[in-house]
């Protein structure tokens, strides 16, 4: 369903990936873990192309991603791109000046065209499945961190992408917000959404993922189900890695 | 003549060469026919000028009075048309009568091999002299050449200033006839030489008792009716009328009116007219006879100054909020596009919209204002648009302003925080409608109390405007404050109260939405 190889990435003089391979099946989660500037976040950007990356390629189902492209020249390419990997940011990035529910439709009915009642039922049902339907009305600036990332989540999924990328979606949430978000996304989990989660906390990530990929310095230095790697780790690096956290 | 508007017209000039060149000569409509299919002859002029040449009568100053406007009373009578008063910038009567505007301009115009590159003159209707004015306690200085070296006030661009040069004195020019008089009472100058009816309306004794007349006056000078080049039936037709009131004595008897007949009008008449010189006969005899030659050709007013000024002020500020208004509205549909497209356009569009606002931030409005009011209409088609003056006001202030709106709206997309443009992206949007949909909203946003700060300073910048004929609010003071000039700092005050008024509320409205942005965030 998603499969990327070659992928690299470069800032300035500092190569962030130097050439990650993967493959995500329908229903799988996949938790990416690895140190800050191991190149997680950089992958997971590089899916949905909001980073261009310099080599590689990217496919989505059907749709491929390749060096190069252009946001105006190749606007519609991106779209069905984007259409199929949805996106949760660490910093929710709701959209201020519109309601909760402004926030779930505002894709539906304007990228997709879906008539704006039936984008509302749907958001209206969403809303409900990340507990927050009392809220629909509210500006985003009215909850709560852990409430906004409950909402980025559900206009994610009100898009209905074939996999959702979440960026440490609690990384800034304050610790007692952390739990609320995490219920969703085991949910979600269980109820087979095919999710890649950049995270911090390996509970979660060995709970709910089927496979971990571990990064370091621009590679994916191991992978395998949480079991493997959080009990068996094989290379040092990981061993390293998990040995910092406890 | 202001030192900006000076800059304007050699711009200007460039700009009518050019296009009178690119264009080739074709024949002007004639202003005589034109004028009788109309019914009306038009007349411009500058109240502002003040008192006894056109100036808002005291009274009702709803209407101008003056000898110039007797004159031209007469003169229409003569041609058996309807007067109509046009109020236009003494700066800027040449252009006005050069682009059909009005058909003749009589604004104590002085007759010179400079001005008659200008227009058309006709005979002179008043020849005018210089009277000095110094301090009661000055006596150094008794003739025009005691002047030398010493500080000296008068209008810009008039004999008067050239006399004052040739005698060495050190010139401060004015745009006012008020001003020059107030500064030699505060001092700042040693001596004011001006033409005599503006002396002896703005500096009498009795109303000025610290300032003394000294000498006779000195000089001499026309002046004249103008039309536009190539008007010569016009012109022959105003010359006959002309000469018909000097040769009746009807010219005389108004000159008489309003105190400003003597000896050296007689030269008013030409040699071969010297026949036919019945009124003017009589004119002279009653002047000779010494009879009270003003006869109080304005009443002493009977209302408050309040009452009878303040419906004019209040209609120059709905003026002044209308071109606001407008302009403002004008400035930010322009503006945001500019904005849009100096951050997200293409490199050539990107570098248009940069040009189009280093361009116009660059360069001062009021000679904007001048380009697009006197400029455009010498340009080829399609260009070659003939603005009325309202309709280039807006468009003059509104393309400057959206230069400034433009780099408002620029800061406030800049300020939107980035993963908003991301989420719009991820969310598959396209860059266009992540800007409509996400970033322009929330910038207007942001943007409220810095635009409303340009608001407030637009509603004061409308006061530019009147160089191009339109009587706003400041305008209007000055009509008003120069014929009634012992409430000149009432009427000042007024004015200040009426901007204030309009611009307070929208002060405390930005203050107020500033306050809600800064605190309402996360």
């Amino acid at each position: 369903m998603i499969e990327f190889s070659g992928v690299k990435k470069r800032f300035g003089d500092l190569d962030v990936l130097r050439g990650v391979d993967g493959r995500v099946e329908k229903g799988e989660v996949v938790a990416l873990i690895g140190p800050s500037g191991s190149g997680k976040s950089t992958l997971l950007r590089c899916l949905n192309y909001l980073c261009p990356f310099d080599d590689g390629k990217v496919v989505l189902g059907d749709v491929e991603l390749r060096p190069g492209l252009d946001e105006r020249r190749d606007a519609a390419h991106l779209r069905r791109a984007r259409l199929r990997a949805g996106m949760v940011f660490q910093q929710f990035n709701l959209f201020p000046h519109l309601t909760v529910l402004g926030n779930v439709i505002e894709a539906p009915v304007h990228v997709k065209g879906l008539p704006r009642a039936e984008a509302e039922q749907k958001a209206l049902r969403l809303l409900e499945r990340v507990g927050l339907l009392e809220k629909a009305d509210a500006r985003p600036a009215e909850l709560s961190g852990g409430q906004q990332q409950r909402v980025a989540i559900a206009r994610a999924l009100c898009m209905e992408p074939d996999a959702l990328l979440l960026d440490e979606p609690t990384s800034a949430l304050d610790p007692q917000l952390v739990g609320e978000v995490l219920n969703v996304l085991t949910g979600l989990a269980s109820e087979g959404q095919t999710m890649i989660i950049v995270t911090h906390e390996m509970r979660f990530a060995r709970q709910v993922a089927n496979h971990v990929w571990v990064f370091d310095q621009g590679y994916i230095v191991e992978r395998g189900t949480a079991e493997q790697v959080f009990e068996r780790p094989a290379e040092a690096r990981t061993k390293d890695f998990l040995a910092h956290l406890a | 003549m202001r030192r900006a508007a000076l800059a304007g017209w050699s711009l200007l000039a460039v700009l009518v060469v050019v296009a009178s060149i690119a264009r080739g000569q074709d024949a002007p409509r004639d202003a005589l026919d034109a004028a009788r299919a109309r019914g009306t002859l038009r007349w411009g002029a500058d109240a502002e000028g003040g008192a006894p040449y056109v100036f808002a009568d005291p009274n009702e100053p709803e209407r101008v009075v003056g000898f110039e406007q007797d004159i031209a009373q007469e003169l229409c009578k003569e041609l058996g048309l309807a007067l109509e008063f046009v109020p236009l910038n003494w700066a800027s009567i040449y252009q006005d009568v050069g682009r059909g505007a009005v058909d003749f301009g009589m604004n104590g115009l002085e007759v010179t091999d400079e001005s008659r590159k200008l227009g058309l003159f006709t005979r002179p209707y008043y020849l005018f002299s210089e009277q000095l004015v110094v301090r009661v306690t000055e006596d150094r200085i008794r003739r025009l050449e005691d002047l030398a070296g010493r500080q000296a006030g008068t209008l810009g661009g008039t004999l008067a200033e050239r006399m004052l040069r040739d005698a060495g004195a050190v010139v401060r020019t004015y745009d006012g006839q008020i001003e020059p008089y107030e500064d030699l009472e505060l001092s700042r100058i040693d001596a004011v030489l001006l033409d005599v009816p503006i002396t002896k309306y703005y500096a009498r004794h009795d109303q000025r008792p610290a300032l003394r007349w000294v000498g006779d006056p000195i000089g001499r000078g026309e002046y004249g009716i103008v039309v536009a080049p190539g008007q010569e039936r016009l012109l022959e037709a105003l010359d006959e009328a002309l000469g018909r009131m000097v040769r009746d004595g009807r010219l005389a008897s108004i000159l008489r009116r309003w105190d400003l007949w003597d000896d050296r009008q007689w030269a008013l008449v030409r040699p071969d007219e010297a026949g036919a010189l019945g009124g003017l006969f009589e004119a002279a005899r009653v002047a000779a006879q010494g009879a009270p030659t003003i006869a109080a050709p304005v009443q002493e007013p009977s209302r408050s100054w309040l009452a009878r000024h303040g419906p004019l002020l209040l209609s120059a500020a709905r003026m002044t909020i209308l071109i606001s208004v407008l302009s403002m509205a004008l400035a930010i549909g322009l503006g945001v596009p500019l904005a849009v497209a100096r951050l997200y356009a293409g490199p050539v569009v990107r570098g248009l919209a940069t040009v189009y606002v280093e361009v116009f931030r660059g360069t001062p409005v009021m000679l904007q204002l001048f380009v697009i009011y006197y400029g455009m209409p010498h340009l080829p088609p399609p260009f070659g648009l003939e603005l009325p003056p309202l309709a280039a006001a807006v468009l003059g202030l509104g393309l400057n302003y959206a230069a400034y709106e433009a780099e408002i709206y620029r800061a406030g997309l800049q300020a939107v925080p980035k993963g908003q443009f991301e989420a719009a992206l991820a969310l598959g949007m396209t860059r266009w409608q992540a800007i409509r949909r996400v970033l322009l909203p929330q910038a207007f946003r942001m943007v409220i109390p810095p635009v409303t700060n340009d608001f407030v300073a637009l509603l004061k910048d409308t006061s530019i405007v009147s160089v191009i004929a339109i009587q706003e609010l400041t305008k209007r003071f000055y009509v008003l404050g120069r014929s009634d000039v012992s409430h000149f700092v009432h009427l000042a005050a007024a004015t200040a109260v009426l901007y204030l008024l309009m611009s307070y509320p929208l002060s405390m409205w930005a203050r107020r939405m500033e306050r809600k942005l800064a605190g309402g965030e996360r």
